[in-house]
């Protein structure tokens, strides 16, 4: 039987009184007693907020959530959470922070306090403040104080994304010796996650989300027997599954012709992040898998996917599947002065139809625009997406290019007089 | 930090046989002191109601006024504190009550409060005819409206910026709204609430004078403490008794300051997240840590202080409930004109019967007061930006003159005032130095504190390409200090505003002295009992105090914050 059933959950953020944000659309999706569930996106897919409307924190612009068949009204006693920061009382000392975790005080809370403090490994820190912790120690607090509330289900936030890779590791495989332990009150673990190994190692269910709005595109059913072990080659398949899953449907391939004729965004990246991408794959051999690549420079695989599809757009790169590969354009633009380089970017840039608009409009207005205008155009252009992004990211490619000039005194942007630009 | 210190609950058997120590004979000496200063105090409002308090010049009885001036100033800030905790809280919480309370306080930040009160004063009086009671409450408010404002605001400020991350987790472990507030709230906002306090009592103790010592409708009433007692000092022209209350004075801001700020501040040290929690540096804290007295104390009442603050609420979270906001918008907003309307009208009835030349000379007194206020600022700039400079960028210096500028800066100013006018006799001028006086130091508080946030690799590149002089002040330290020099600016020139009312009028050795200006003109109207007069000169006042403010200050300081942040 299902024990959580969220049924056609909707969400929209109003930003002010004309702008609406919607952050989730019609999800569905009902979790079994004994699942270890992990939420896997893109940052932004509304992953964080799905998980406060399972735990009741937030209420829902439309569906209703139901526990063990009765729809949920507020804040779920059967739930606990671990937050991405800790979310430690500063003023409270580690036994005071576990002790705020006993929703119902009985005359056993000292025995209790003690066992929680002994499960997570925490003996002998009891009267030190949060402040003199490590991150790692301080999420065990923060476990611990999850645990003590007898909780059914575990809502986790993205638990380990605030410590370093080794201590990650060792937390989370303390979590699953925890949760086989039979020794706590929970049937269900939720995780929150934008890490594919820690899904893939944790979960019994991967459901992923795409972003903008948030969406369930698959839910994965992740059969390998437990413990799993992350070299082994059926633990690698299912990586590789969710992995080729995630490039071909939450980040797709645009085919060149649509980048050249449709109005597109520029990915939210930086000229510095695309041009170290392509030293990267200089060192390379002029290939690399992306996941690879976002586990060795530790950034989130979705920003990964930005920057390679920034250089994708500039013909710089090629991105079939997970990999990126160099392109002649690419190499030409890494053996080139930096004058050179400026041109070749220039002339690609050239090339994509967002570009062409916006200069053709500043053209149109005597080649000098407001900030805000520029704003107001975008959005005109791209309705759904944040026109502060889209501008910002145009600023610093067209600016590296030497396309236009920015003077945020006067909060003015302009075409360079200096070079004649053809639209 | 020893550990075992923090602890409660585990020294059972020290508990069961306190040794008495030397920490312990301090603290029994201090809880003495503090039930005889309070049994002095309710003998006091016991007593028959005398207008005018008999006041003897004689020094031994200074040290009994001290303590009289200390107590009405602690209950005044216990007022505040209570005043802060509800109406900060209330401010925050409900949406409609912000909108009320925020811009209300940030007037009365600003705007002379002492010329409301006299019809509080007369109310107040009369209520307990026959007791000292209603005399030592009006003293007391009066203190009060010195210290409240900035307290609130910065605890409404702290309430706002919680991290959400702790309201959840305390939504999810189901803490009462009663227990959110003991624990998560109130804690968050201690640091910011304890140096503000500190600022608030300084405050509190500017207008001693003022406060102990008013006349009303030409009657004169006064309660005995130090103010008082430096009042009839300088009517009378005695020397040695205007000195002996100066001493006085500092000798208390400086016990109060060791006895009672240094030890909250340290304690108050482990509510910041910053990796900072030694509780060294305040013997008094040691002591109090370290008696059993007091270890007793902690922990029985910790105990069941914890139990009473730390409840659950008993229904699931009532987040789901739907409010009509569109009605209540619509009634708050019909209701809020309705009070406009009042208050306008309430106005006008007053302004009414005030003649046009009246108006006129209101109007030039606030003008004439203006640039006093704004010259005493611009002296004050002068000569704090390149002291604070100095101060600032050396940390050796800046903690060997931190304390020394503190007492300065807490020492009531208009105690001193006479001696001012003895020298510079046409208080036309001279008021200007006297509002300098007190005000000065917020200049050069907010300069020490941007100077102390120059970045090091800054410095080093300056050095590194040899800019100095003149150019590096400019370059580098004008830049980082501006937005704290606006800051500054603001609450200074706040300051002098209310100032002008102690630095305009005064009366010295039997003789009334003043200048042309609106604080001469609220003493003259308080005085006669024209209070009309004296309502529409504060309201003149009040506007364009928070007219400059709005126009000049407020953009400055945003276009500061964006420019100059070093963020």
């Amino acid at each position: 039987m299902a024990v959580i059933e969220a049924k056609n959950i909707n969400m929209v953020f109003s930003m002010s009184k004309t702008e609406e944000l919607k952050v989730l659309e019609d999800i569905t999706l009902s979790i079994n007693e004994g699942e270890i569930v992990s939420i896997l996106g893109p940052s932004g897919c509304g992953k964080s907020t799905f998980l406060r409307i399972i735990a009741g924190l937030l209420k829902p612009t439309g569906g209703e959530v139901y526990y063990r068949g009765k729809k949920q009204l507020g804040v779920n006693e059967y739930m606990a959470m671990v937050f991405q920061n800790f979310a430690l009382f500063p003023w409270k000392t580690v036994w005071e922070n576990i002790e705020i975790g006993i929703k119902n005080p009985t005359p056993d809370i000292d025995n209790k306090i003690k066992h929680a403090i002994d499960m997570v490994g925490l003996e002998g820190f009891e009267e030190i403040y949060p402040k003199n912790l490590s991150g790692g120690m301080k999420q065990r607090v923060g476990i611990a104080r999850a645990l003590v509330s007898d909780p059914e289900v575990l809502c986790m936030d993205e638990p380990f994304s605030a410590l370093d890779v080794l201590t990650a590791e060792n937390l989370r495989e303390e979590v699953m010796d925890l949760w086989f332990s039979g020794d706590t009150t929970l049937k269900n673990i939720i995780i929150i996650t934008h890490n594919v190994t820690e899904a893939v190692y944790m979960a019994d269910k991967i459901v992923i989300m795409s972003t903008r709005p948030g969406k369930i595109e698959l839910v994965y059913d992740n059969n390998l027997p437990h413990p799993r072990i992350q070299n082994s080659p059926q633990f690698l398949k299912v990586v590789e599954t969710i992995r080729s899953y995630l490039t071909k449907h939450i980040v797709p391939d645009e085919p060149q012709k649509k980048i050249f004729k449709q109005i597109l965004p520029l990915p939210p990246t930086t000229v510095s992040e695309v041009i170290g991408l392509l030293e990267i794959l200089e060192d390379n051999d002029g290939k690399i898998d992306m996941f690879e690549l976002s586990e060795k420079i530790h950034r989130r695989f979705t920003s990964v996917m930005l920057i390679s599809t920034a250089a994708e757009f500039l013909g710089f790169v090629e991105t079939p599947l997970k990999w990126v590969v160099l392109t002649k354009m690419g190499r030409k633009f890494l053996d080139s002065d930096v004058n050179l380089r400026k041109e070749i970017f220039r002339i690609q840039l050239l090339k994509l139809p967002i570009i062409k608009e916006f200069v053709k409009f500043i053209k149109n207005n005597e080649n000098v625009i407001s900030f805000n205008e520029a704003k107001a155009f975008l959005k005109g252009l791209l309705p759904k997406e944040k026109a502060l992004t889209v501008i910002k990211t145009i600023l610093n490619f067209c600016m590296y290019a030497e396309i236009l000039d920015y003077d945020s005194r006067e909060n003015e942007i302009s075409l360079n007089p200096d070079i004649e630009i053809k639209v | 930090m020893e550990l075992s210190n923090q602890k409660w609950g585990d020294n059972t058997k020290e508990l069961a046989l306190p040794k008495i120590a030397i920490y312990d004979i301090i603290v029994i000496g201090l809880l003495i002191f503090v039930v005889l200063a309070i049994e002095m105090m309710s003998k006091r409002w016991e007593a028959p109601f005398i207008p005018n308090a008999h006041i003897s010049l004689n020094p031994i009885n200074l040290v009994k006024y001290t303590l009289y001036s200390a107590t009405r100033g602690f209950i005044a800030y216990f007022i505040s504190l209570i005043f802060t905790l509800v109406v900060g809280y209330a401010a925050a919480k409900n949406r409609y009550l912000e909108k009320l309370i925020v811009p209300t306080l940030d007037i009365l930040q600003s705007v002379p409060v002492l010329g409301f009160l006299p019809g509080l004063m007369l109310a107040l009086i009369s209520l307990f005819p026959h007791s000292e009671i209603g005399l030592e409450l009006v003293s007391i408010i009066m203190i009060f409206t010195g210290q409240v404002w900035n307290m609130t605001f910065s605890f409404y400020q702290s309430l706002k910026s919680v991290p959400m991350e702790l309201i959840e987790a305390s939504r999810v472990y189901k803490l009462s709204k009663w227990a959110v507030f003991w624990n998560v709230e109130v804690p968050y906002a201690i640091p910011g609430l304890v140096w503000n306090s500190m600022m608030s009592m300084a405050g509190g103790w500017f207008f001693l004078t003022v406060c102990e010592a008013f006349t009303l409708g030409n009657k004169s009433y006064s309660v005995p403490g130090i103010g008082s007692y430096m009042a009839l000092a300088i009517n009378k022209g005695y020397l040695p008794g205007e000195i002996l209350g100066i001493i006085a004075m500092v000798v208390m801001i400086v016990t109060i300051d060791v006895f009672f700020w240094k030890p909250i501040n340290v304690w108050a040290r482990k509510f910041s997240e910053k990796e900072d929690d030694t509780t060294k540096g305040s013997f008094i804290l040691d002591i109090l840590i370290n008696s059993h007295i007091a270890k007793f104390f902690r922990e029985y009442l910790l105990y069941r202080l914890k139990h009473m603050t730390l409840t659950r609420s008993k229904k699931t979270g009532s987040l789901y409930k739907e409010e009509k906001k569109r009605v209540k918008d619509v009634i708050f907003t019909v209701l809020i004109y309705i009070l406009a309307m009042l208050v306008l009208y309430e106005v006008y009835t007053f302004v009414r019967y005030v003649k046009v030349g009246d108006f006129y000379r209101i109007l030039l007194g606030d003008g004439v007061t203006g640039l006093r206020v704004y010259l005493s600022v611009a002296l004050s700039i002068a000569w704090a930006v390149p002291v604070g400079i100095l101060i600032g960028k050396s940390p050796k210096l800046s903690s060997k003159l931190q304390p020394v500028v503190q007492v300065l800066a807490s020492f009531p100013a208009p105690l001193i005032y006479p001696w001012f006018v003895m020298l510079f006799p046409n208080l036309n001028y001279s008021s200007v130095l006297l509002m300098m006086l007190g005000t000065q130091w917020y200049i050069l508080f907010n300069v020490i504190a941007g100077a102390s946030t120059v970045p090091k690799q800054l410095e080093e590149a300056t050095r590194v390409f040899g800019v100095k002089g003149l150019k590096k002040v400019f370059t580098l330290y004008v830049p980082v200090i501006f937005p704290y020099l606006i800051t500054g600016i603001i609450t200074a020139a706040g300051g002098a505003w209310n100032t002008s009312i102690v630095a305009e009028y005064m009366s010295v050795k039997g003789k009334i002295i003043e200048a042309f200006g609106l604080g001469a003109m609220i003493n003259n109207f308080a005085n006669v009992g024209k209070l009309h007069l004296l309502s529409v000169s504060v309201i003149i006042m009040s506007l364009s105090v928070v007219l400059i403010n709005r126009l000049v200050w407020r953009p400055l300081q945003r276009f500061a914050a964006e420019r100059f942040s070093l963020e």
